[in-house]
């Protein structure tokens, strides 16, 4: 897939950030810069941006960007260079067919999924995939998947964390 | 605080400025070091409030190396507004030249122009005009170098803040207050963090990056500072704890136990979640904002009574700070998420006008069963609802 110009530009500056230090993660000097993913706001349009930063299969980190590409925060998953294998795997947060298939083991084989998009439950600080699950019988509700876990988008607002989870 | 400073306060201050930016080599090293600030000229607003003062800088061979223009306004929401090493600003010349534009002007007519006061006007800031008064009333604006007559004021209908091309207005008047009111508030912080560094003390009446240097070692151009064991800052290294929420919704029970594990209250998230009715690990929930004050409840219950806890609501960055020197985290809620805060980040530098970045260090339980350590969230993208701060009861 063609990178759209914004998508270069803001993996440009993040490896610009990343380069000359401003971006640092305890242990993890030899994090790779990665593919910038769009953040969606409800209404499908940009909201902003998340760059990730890998080492080998493992997410370390995050910067992300606003669509004027300023940074908005950089969060770190790798805590100490010996604990790589806490960080989640990147996979659980780069590929959407790894969050579908945490959707269809939750919610079962016979449902159809839209396809996922990267987005925020209530701040943009909680990133969020979320995808519209249709059963057999019509109905449709929006889930969330976050690294491993899965839950109903329960559509609350007014409560600080949101409502029952699965 | 005062919306107006003394010049005094206003020569400190922006010499201040003007050696950390020359310190970090913003500005031309050769002809700023040794560089000495002389006297400012009062620039006014069209409303007679004094906005700001233009301040000559002669370099260390006599030599002009530009102005300042430093604000004795706090509606600018920062002290420095502008450097400008290639101008020269000489007051009394320029006044010299506005009178004889003023001759000119009227020559030929009856009767010259009477004036008894002369001051510099910021008729539509930026641009400064020289204003010729005759007992306490306006004679005559002259713009600078141009030397025409600024008009009067227009009676036209246009948005505050929008003047056309050649239009006196007031910045004072104009200001929208609730912008006023940041301003004034973002300088009042910028002023704390200058007064209260270890630059206090520091002569600045001359610009010198190697009598900054010989105070190097406790000089910082950000301060920064994070949790420790105690507030004594050789005390081992940073001390706090992340917990990931152990479900989608238990940021809150995350937040708090990051708190209480900080000061030694171990307990289960699950129990916590408990305390602070959000259900069970299988039947969680999150916390509605009707009830808020909880966690602060919490914090008191579940030490014993040992930690004071408050909620604030929307605290400004400068809140923040304060905890953290204190070596005190903070729970933070955003909308719709809770987080803890365990450091904060804040460039000193002032670059023509603009505030340097803040940042907190967020302890965030989010995602669920891992969490993450923001460092740092800018503070000036993000939305804040409320914090709860928590001290040790002590006799």
């Amino acid at each position: 897939m063609k990178k759209d110009d914004q998508q270069a530009h803001v993996e440009r500056v993040a490896q610009e950030l990343w380069e000359r230090g401003s971006l640092q993660i305890p242990g993890g000097s030899d994090a790779v810069v990665g593919s910038a993913v769009a953040v969606r706001d409800w209404s499908g349009g940009l909201h902003s941006w998340v760059v990730p930063l890998t080492i080998g299969a493992k997410l370390v980190a995050w910067a992300q960007f606003s669509p004027q590409y300023t940074l908005q925060r950089f969060s770190i998953f790798l805590r100490r260079e010996t604990e790589l294998n806490r960080c989640p795997n990147a996979a659980d947060w780069l590929d959407p067919s790894v969050v579908e298939g945490r959707v269809r083991e939750k919610a079962g084989p016979d449902v159809r999924l839209s396809t996922p998009i990267l987005t925020f439950d209530r701040d943009p600080s909680r990133l969020v995939w979320a995808t519209v699950v249709r059963d057999t019988s019509g109905s449709s509700q929006r889930w969330f998947v976050a690294g491993e876990s899965v839950w109903q988008d329960p559509g609350i607002d007014e409560v600080t964390g949101g409502s029952a989870s699965l | 605080m005062e919306e107006q400073l003394k010049h005094s306060d206003v020569l400190r201050i922006g010499g201040l400025e003007l050696n950390l930016l020359n310190y970090s080599r913003v500005l031309p090293r050769a002809e700023f070091e040794g560089a000495h600030l002389e006297a400012g000229t009062p620039i006014f607003d069209v409303n007679g409030e004094l906005l700001f003062y233009r301040i000559p800088i002669i370099g260390a061979t006599g030599s002009h190396a530009g102005y300042a223009d430093v604000a004795a306004h706090t509606v600018f929401g920062a002290p420095l507004l502008a450097v400008a090493p290639e101008a020269v600003w000489n007051e009394q010349s320029l006044v010299g030249e506005a009178r004889e534009a003023l001759i000119r002007r009227h020559r030929g007519s009856k009767a010259s122009v009477p004036y008894d006061e002369i001051r510099f006007v910021a008729y539509s800031y930026p641009k400064v005009a020289v204003a010729f008064f005759y007992k306490g009333k306006e004679a005559s604006m002259l713009e600078l170098k141009s030397w025409m007559e600024v008009p009067p004021s227009s009676l036209k209908e246009r948005k505050p803040m929008e003047p056309g091309n050649f239009e006196r207005w007031s910045l004072i008047d104009e200001m929208p207050q609730d912008r006023k009111r940041e301003n004034q508030e973002r300088f009042a912080e910028r002023l704390e963090h200058l007064r209260g560094s270890e630059l206090r003390d520091f002569d600045t009446s001359i610009i010198s990056a190697t009598r900054l240097t010989s105070r190097i070692t406790v000089i910082r151009l950000t301060d920064t500072e994070e949790l420790h064991y105690s507030t004594r800052q050789a005390d081992h290294h940073t001390c706090y704890e992340l917990r990931g929420q152990e479900t989608s919704v238990w940021c809150v029970a995350a937040s708090t136990q990051m708190v209480l594990d900080f000061y030694r209250y171990e307990y289960t998230q699950s129990r916590i979640a408990t305390q602070l009715g959000l259900g069970t690990l299988q039947n969680p929930t999150g916390l509605p904002y009707a009830r808020d004050n909880d966690v602060a409840v919490a914090l008191n219950t579940m030490s014993s009574g040992a930690l004071t806890a408050t909620m604030l609501t929307t605290p400004p960055f400068g809140t923040y700070c304060d905890e953290i020197r204190a070596n005190r985290p903070l729970i933070s809620f955003i909308p719709g998420h809770s987080r803890t805060v365990a450091g904060y980040t804040e460039s000193l530098l002032l670059i023509l006008g603009r505030i340097g970045f803040r940042g907190l260090l967020v302890y965030d339980p989010w995602p669920p069963n891992s969490g993450v350590i923001t460092r740092w969230e800018n503070f000036d993208t993000q939305t804040y609802r409320r914090a709860f701060t928590a001290h040790v009861t002590t006799i």
